[in-house]
């Protein structure tokens, strides 16, 4: 095959069997890779109502047909499982070295099955593989974990690590790969853990072969110079990265601060990513591939000890910050490389100390409960909390089953920011109507990598944040796109200057398949209702495409978004009927028999 | 951008209109032009905000302002975390 | 006057892109382990440094080499490695002191950086300037020119 490796790796871990399978070529040309492939996988092999820390949950580690080649930014890989979190579907995505080792070993995934009696890695050496003991690495955090397993493999493997939350079973653990990226959302972290997989280590020295090699290296030419030329890819990510939005969306009165209480945080300015340039920027670190290259490599003085990592990102410097309404930004960084470390998704542990802050506000938790008081802007306490979650201790325990599971045990559950039980990231959707359908309606739960508006609705100005109107169409063109980006391999980030016929392209030059702009967005499609199809058989429906009762109910009090709520009821309806979807959200035959899904 | 380019995070200006005050801001500040401006018209990457509102959502450069309204300039700028 | 492959780590964001486009112009696959560039990665301090051979004016690898198989390139300065001389004793891999020379496992007995005939992918590639191609004098004549602004701005900062 051409573009695709063509082979799958399975491994058996409650029986140590290893198996490698021809990759289908129709399957992979309807559902391309990464995302898509390995949910179709996950929907064909997953009986419906398996516990997701069950032996029986599938774990699949799934690059594109791109990811290893020079397109622009493809470096990635998304981790696909049933959530612990959420009970739905889970698809991680992460860049850095690791995924692009895992085709040059030749591989287009690799399936993890059953679960080992004993803490165990796996050592991929191109087509020798082996499942090693880990007991020396288990309890140990990611960045001493894949050092450990590097003298034991190869000084040039790439290494896929879980730390303490994965092991303890954290419902928001995340899986890291080459120290500092991170498959971070829906608990992929805990299923590896559930299955004593410590680490996979990864040596490749194949080559990924190319069916037209003229027209591939030109299109990568073409996209390079347009990434190079545009504003955000060119100059705002590589000059700020991701923080620069802090201030941005802080202007926009949408930047949610103490558990969505407020839309404006009046210490931006300190956790802004002006800030973070001028206080502890070291340089600019790059992905494969990437010539955007948005990672931060700072530096931190802490208790005395010059400490380097790379982070934060807008998303943690908001969860870790304003949600929790703290604006020390040093320690911002602390608790994110911690977050590395024990791998964990700081996304959901920002805002379910920012839940448990708020509960602790209104009087349902008291300090006999958490052994400390949890106030709104106490930095210490999420320093120590962080620990405790990762490590299950005293009240961490009750915070590592995420907000919802917290705000329910509590008696207020609507003080969970939610959809899906999962948390949402940094943008208030009462001030971004858009968004707030893409929270809820993604097939993960609440998320904004699912369908990116804040591109078009905050980023580029290009329709009004305010009005609902004409969002539900936005949405589904920013959710089946980003299928496809995400199927291929590529980065999200290179959709702010790449459109669907950029990688057009790239597909076809790579895979020699004659796909048309037309087949890969309708592949796209096929992969966001084959999402849902898992879902509805998980019992899921229109009543989890919900927001947390807040960003219905009460208006946000001041700023640009004064007054507003999320229009959902009515957006959602108009999005059911153009997906093509009955009133309850369940994809109708016709639609499916369109898709090849029926 | 603007910031590193006038040294200044924020200044207190005055106009009825935010045509007005671009025209003061760039009166005190020439060295800004080529980042805000192409030729007489806004870049298209520039983005204004009034109150946190883009003026394009509202009248564009002949928006009226009160007196204290804040603009705010910027750069198209993205971020988030896949 | 023969340009020089110039590397500037500093401005390297370790993208490996470089890696990336060599293999597929030497092999047509996307092979990291087969480039003739290497991008070296210092975990701990993150920090990126691109090797690759520095067709030195003297080279150790030509002197070893017993068949004559190590030539240099009159049109771009580069040396090369003949195929058709090459035995393959491995003794120019032995000596290189960057070790800049290897043997990639893939049939062809050596390889290394032969500058791609005077236009190399990596430069066309490198989306941070770190790789450039520069006739020598204008490399160094923009480092001073660098250094002199430093210096010019300190020396405006302080009073005498």
């Amino acid at each position: 095959m051409f573009g695709w490796m063509g082979t799958i790796l399975r491994v058996n871990l409650s029986t140590g069997t290893i198996t490698r399978e021809k990759l289908d070529g129709k399957i992979a040309r309807d559902y391309i890779g990464a995302r898509g492939l390995a949910s179709k996988i996950l929907y064909d092999e997953l009986p419906s109502g398996t516990d997701p820390l069950d032996p029986a949950n599938l774990l699949i580690f799934a690059a594109g047909p791109l990811t290893g080649t020079a397109a622009t930014s493809a470096s990635r890989y998304n981790v696909v499982t049933k959530s612990p979190l959420t009970g739905a579907i889970a698809a991680s995505n992460s860049g850095g070295y690791l995924p692009a080792e895992i085709r040059y070993a030749g591989y287009d995934m690799i399936i993890i099955e059953g679960k080992s009696e004993e803490p165990v890695y796996l050592w991929v050496h191109n087509d020798q593989v082996k499942i090693r003991s880990a007991r020396a690495m288990w309890g140990k955090g990611t960045g001493e974990t894949e050092a450990l397993i590097r003298e034991e493999t190869d000084d040039e493997a790439k290494i896929i690590s879980i730390g303490l939350a994965g092991e303890k079973l954290v419902r928001f653990a995340g899986v890291v790969n080459d120290r500092e990226r991170a498959a971070g959302r829906s608990g992929v972290g805990a299923v590896m853990g559930s299955k004593n997989l410590k680490a996979i280590a990864v040596r490749g020295t194949g080559g990924i072969r190319i069916k037209d090699v003229a027209a591939f290296r030109d299109a990568v030419l073409d996209n390079l110079a347009k990434i190079k030329s545009g504003a955000v890819t060119g100059e705002g990510l590589p000059t700020y990265g991701t923080a620069v939005l802090v201030n941005v969306i802080n202007s926009h009165g949408i930047l949610p601060t103490n558990n969505f209480q407020r839309g404006e945080f009046h210490g931006a300015e300190a956790i802004s990513g002006e800030t973070l340039a001028r206080e502890l920027l070291i340089r600019n670190r790059a992905c494969l591939a990437c010539p955007i290259g948005c990672g931060r490599v700072t530096e931190i003085n802490w208790e005395g000890d010059e400490e380097r990592g790379e982070g934060p990102e807008y998303e943690t410097i908001w969860a870790l910050g304003a949600a929790c309404g703290i604006s020390d930004l040093e320690l911002i960084t602390k608790i994110n490389y911690l977050c590395n470390e024990y791998g964990l998704d700081p996304i959901t542990l920002g805002s379910t100390l920012a839940c448990a802050m708020e509960l602790f506000a209104d009087g349902a938790l008291t300090v006999e409960e958490t052994g400390m008081p949890l106030n709104f802007g106490d930095g210490q306490c999420l320093l120590e909390m962080t620990r405790k979650t990762a490590l299950r201790e005293g009240f961490g325990d009750v915070l590592a089953e995420g907000s919802a599971r917290l705000a329910e045990k509590y008696g207020r559950p609507e003080l969970s920011m939610t959809s899906k039980k999962q948390e949402y990231p940094a943008y208030d959707p009462r001030g971004s109507q858009g968004i707030g359908l893409g929270y809820a309606t993604s097939n993960r739960g609440g998320c904004h990598v699912r369908g990116y508006t804040i591109a078009a609705e905050i980023v580029g100005a290009a329709v009004d944040p305010l009005t609902s109107e004409g969002k539900a169409q936005l949405l589904i063109d920013f959710q089946d796109f980003t299928c496809v980006v995400d199927s291929v391999g590529m980065c999200l980030f290179t959709t702010f200057s790449l459109g669907l016929d950029d990688i057009l392209p790239l597909l076809k030059a790579a895979t020699g398949v004659d796909y048309t702009s037309e087949s890969l967005l309708q592949a796209g499609e096929r992969i966001w209702n084959l999402e849902r199809l898992f879902n509805l058989r998980e019992g899921l429906g229109r009543q989890d495409d919900s927001l947390a009762p807040r960003l219905l109910q009460e208006p946000l009090s001041a700023g640009p978004a004064k007054g507003n709520v999320v229009e959902l009821e009515s957006m959602l309806d108009e999005y059911y009927e153009l997906r093509g979807w009955d009133g309850e959200g369940r994809p109708s035959s016709e639609k499916l028999q369109a898709l090849g899904l029926g | 951008m603007t910031r590193r380019a006038a040294g200044l995070a924020h200044l207190e200006l005055e106009g009825a209109t935010v045509a007005d005050v671009l025209q003061r801001l760039l009166a005190s500040y020439p060295d800004l032009r080529p980042h805000l401006l192409d030729g007489d018209c806004l870049r298209p990457d520039i983005c204004i905000l009034v109150n946190g509102r883009n003026i394009k959502y509202l009248e564009g450069e002949a928006t009226l302002l009160d007196d204290a309204d804040t603009i705010t300039i910027f750069r198209q700028v993205a971020g988030g975390a896949p | 006057m023969n340009k020089t492959l110039v590397i500037d780590p500093k401005l390297c964001t370790g993208c490996r892109l470089c890696e990336l486009v060599c293999s597929f112009k030497k092999t047509e696959t996307y092979n990291p382990a087969r480039a003739r560039i290497r991008t070296i990665v210092f975990e701990d301090e993150i920090a990126f440094v691109p090797m690759t051979c520095w067709q030195c004016e003297e080279p150790v690898c030509q002197e070893v080499c017993p068949t004559g198989a190590v030539m240099r390139d009159e049109g771009t300065g580069a040396v090369t490695i003949s195929v058709e001389r090459c035995i393959g004793c491995k003794m120019c891999m032995m000596v290189c002191p960057f070790g800049n020379i290897q043997s990639d496992g893939s049939g062809e007995l050596v390889v290394k950086c032969d500058l791609c005939g005077g236009d190399p992918e990596c430069v066309v590639f490198c989306p941070t300037k770190a790789l450039q191609y520069l006739p020598a004098d204008k490399f160094t004549l923009a480092r001073k020119k660098r250094i002199a602004g430093k210096f010019r701005s300190i020396l405006e900062e302080v009073e005498w």
